[in-house]
């Protein structure tokens, strides 16, 4: 079965962040995405248009120590929304992670996401990874 | 495109969940189920077993003096995996709470729920509703 653009068009776009592209992905997101991350982390908190994407897919990499390598599970996509499943894995020296990610979005009228949600299934282990700087809302 | 049979299940889930008759419930969900509530506030955790999640629907329900609905904007699913677009409001006291909630669930081979997790668009008001 043929899959939906909407399904389409995010599998490209993680495509575009794992071969760290960052025009590229922010080619798919709107001028005033709103970006939701959860937990107590330095990616964590509401993050507001391209700055913010940047902000948050840098700060991905650079606490990960750019060790982060992700595998698309699932993808369930519609006319407005869509929804990709992430299987996440990353090392440093100090714990590793392995969670599952529910990435989810709305896309506008042009087909470029404009409201996303990034949600790991056991936040525990994102927070206690990522831990050791400050987070909140920006 | 036609629509997963997922989905209707799923739709009536809800519909039960919003008459309160949790123990109707017990029909959707795996017997291992894990409910993750995220956030920072009394009901966070992980609720393992679908007593435990039946257990912290009535809690829900009670807190809320049956006034929390939810209303699906979207349900997507296949034969693993939903994910749902969900509005969700209740009262508490004087407390309201009226937000989107992005929910994920893994799927059984029967249909049935074996793993929730959630995020809010607004998880502040969700932590200020629930403390």
């Amino acid at each position: 079965m043929q899959e939906h653009p909407n399904a389409i068009r995010m599998r490209q776009t993680v495509d575009a962040f794992m071969s760290g592209d960052m025009p590229r992905l922010l080619q798919g997101f709107a001028d005033d995405v709103v970006w939701y991350a959860p937990g107590d982390t330095p990616v964590s908190g509401t993050f507001h248009g391209h700055e913010g994407i940047i902000e948050f897919f840098s700060g991905l990499n650079e606490s990960s120590g750019e060790s982060m390598k992700v595998r698309v599970d699932d993808v369930l996509a519609g006319e407005r929304y869509v929804t990709i499943f992430l299987d996440i894995t990353a090392e440093r020296h100090d714990g590793r992670l392995s969670v599952i990610v529910a990435q989810f979005a709305s896309a506008d009228g042009q087909g470029r996401w404009d409201r996303c949600w990034f949600l790991p299934d056991k936040l525990d282990e994102w927070n206690r990874f990522f831990a050791g700087a400050s987070s909140g809302q920006r | 495109m036609s629509e997963h049979p997922n989905v209707p299940r799923i739709r009536g889930a809800l519909e039960v969940y919003n008459s309160g008759d949790h123990d109707a419930m017990k029909a959707f969900l795996a017997d291992d189920i894990v409910w993750h509530v995220g956030g920072n506030h009394e009901m966070s955790g992980d609720y393992h077993g679908v007593d435990a999640v039946l257990g912290y629907f009535r809690d829900v329900r009670r807190m809320t003096a049956g006034t929390l609905q939810v209303e699906a904007e979207e349900i997507l699913a296949n034969d693993r995996h939903a994910s749902l677009f969900m509005h969700v409001t209740a009262h508490r006291d004087v407390r309201t709470l009226d937000v989107l909630l992005a929910e994920a669930l893994t799927l059984d081979d029967r249909g049935r729920w074996n793993e929730y997790w959630a995020l809010a668009n607004d998880q502040d008001a969700v932590d200020a509703f629930w403390t």
